[in-house]
């Protein structure tokens, strides 16, 4: 009878040994596998592709057509800001230009949201310049950049898309005036973030 | 009393059992989401993308500021100048772009390792005879030449000689010249004949005569018509080899404006204004350059020939 009693008391010693072992490893197997809600998979990278290649479609087609280079010169001397903004820039809104247009068809039809800058350098530094503006990106955002020369003699465009009689070179204040260099052009970086809403 | 034994060990050992079981599925499913965010990872991709997006910007902004200094220069000037104007274009764009790039940490520059030239000469003010700069009549418009693209006139009736018959040498009728490295030489007469602009030729092909009644005549000597239709054998850039040679004769006996655009650098002998016309204006057909591409991912060092069209300025 005693040794019956000592046996059950060492069955459960043992059983319980077995069960923190069980526990621990198991504990010890879901720390080092990490999985956790953000732990990335192949399906965001893939729609983080995705975003980068609807981005830079964008801006080919813009610069392939001249529409971008049209955009950064839609410009109101007078006020200094793009034509038809309140605040100097487009909030959450597409400039009214061909461009424009091709950023909505592109983007917004994918429900995407975006920021588009054009950055310049001056003797101060690099400058950047809102062109549209929608909000803060996420941490999933992409960017596509291109470059964009302008030159001296490029005239700056009415809100009607026409061209006026004014140069880069002789515009109150273009933003990109004081970048021109000795030779009479700019190099523009265009950056457009691009995230899902 | 011995199973009792053996179960209570049977118990621990299958735990321990299940335990480096569960450690080594741990361990395969994170290879495999590692495996699997490794392939997903478009940090390449990404790379590629952004050197092939900063050369297609190298494509756009050079070919932009060559047209651009072909288009504003427009007086005669050395060809060494050119050559050097175009290398400070290049070079003020290449640290442009590189300050922009440099916020990504990546760093950018193109160099220029050749200017290739060519040349145009206009002569624009329609009012002026063909003589040069110094006013001769008989002297060499260029000389060297490796190929004509374009050679037209817009010869005016009021200057030319008036001729019943054909013209000769000596008789004061207009005479343009063009002799190749092979000796071959044509000779356009240009004369008012009856009150119609005549064109004499003497080609390797054959002898032709054209003529029109308009008051300004247009005349293409690389297609080969007479306002817009064509002469036989006035062709005559196509019937000579390279390198080629102009001269005009008589050159105060014709007045208009013309336009010829070379292949490459040419000489001559004759004069030329700055401003005025006749003036030789060396224009940029094409450049090569060195391309230097260094991201944290990503190094490129290549070379690009960016070459501007006839039309382009």
């Amino acid at each position: 009878m005693a040794v019956l009693s000592d046996r059950g008391q060492g069955f459960t010693l043992e059983a319980i040994l077995a069960a923190m072992v069980l526990l621990t490893t198991i504990t010890f197997a879901f720390y080092i596998a990490g999985i956790t809600p953000n732990t990335p998979s192949t399906a965001d990278a893939s729609v983080e592709q995705q975003h980068r290649s609807i981005a830079d479609g964008v801006l080919d087609a813009g610069v392939a057509d001249d529409s971008l280079h049209a955009t950064l010169l839609y410009w109101n001397d007078t006020a200094g800001t793009f034509h038809e903004t309140n605040d100097g820039y487009y909030i959450s809104q597409p400039p009214p230009t061909a461009f424009g247009e091709r950023l909505d068809r592109g983007l917004r039809a994918y429900g995407l949201q975006y920021n588009l800058d054009a950055l310049v350098v001056t003797d101060d530094g690099i400058e950047r310049h809102r062109i549209v503006h929608s909000g803060t990106p996420t941490d999933h955002a992409v960017r596509s950049v291109t470059t964009v020369t302008l030159l001296a003699e490029d005239e700056l465009i009415f809100a009607n898309e026409t061209s006026s009689n004014t140069t880069i070179a002789t515009a109150d204040t273009f933003y990109a005036t004081k970048a021109l260099d000795e030779d009479g052009h700019v190099v523009v970086r265009i950056e457009l973030v691009v995230w899902q809403t | 009393m011995t199973r009792g034994h053996d179960r209570g060990q049977l118990l621990l050992i299958t735990a321990i059992m299940l335990a480096i079981v569960l450690l080594m599925l741990a361990v395969m499913l994170n290879v495999t989401i590692l495996a699997d965010a490794l392939a997903a990872d478009g940090s390449t991709a990404d790379a590629e993308r952004d050197i092939v997006g900063y050369l297609d910007g190298v494509d756009r902004g050079i070919t932009t500021i060559i047209v651009a200094n072909n288009e504003r220069r427009n007086s005669t000037i050395p060809y060494e100048v050119v050559v050097a104007e175009t290398r400070t274009s290049v070079h003020s764009w290449s640290d442009q772009a590189a300050a922009s790039y440099l916020r990504d940490g990546t760093y950018t520059n193109v160099t220029v390792d050749e200017v290739d030239v060519r040349t145009r000469i206009v002569h624009d003010n329609a009012s002026a005879t063909f003589t040069d700069a110094d006013g001769a009549a008989n002297w060499q418009v260029f000389a060297d030449a490796p190929g004509i693209d374009v050679f037209e006139l817009n010869i005016s009736r009021d200057d030319l000689v008036e001729r019943n018959a054909s013209c000769s040498p000596d008789e004061g009728c207009f005479e343009l010249i063009i002799q190749d490295v092979d000796g071959a030489t044509s000779r356009v007469y240009v004369a008012n004949r009856s009150g119609e602009i005549t064109l004499e030729a003497s080609t390797p092909a054959g002898t032709t005569t054209c003529s029109t009644p308009a008051a300004v005549g247009k005349i293409d000597l690389v297609n080969g018509t007479l306002d817009g239709d064509v002469c036989d054998r006035l062709d005559i850039v196509d019937q000579h080899t390279a390198p080629m040679e102009l001269r005009y004769a008589n050159a105060t006996n014709a007045s208009g404006t013309y336009v010829i655009d070379i292949e490459g650098q040419v000489t001559s002998t004759g004069a030329f204004h700055t401003e005025g016309s006749p003036r030789k204006i060396p224009l940029v057909s094409a450049v090569n350059l060195s391309v230097t591409y260094r991201s944290p991912s990503l190094e490129y060092h290549g070379a690009k020939t960016i070459t501007v069209g006839d039309g382009d300025g």
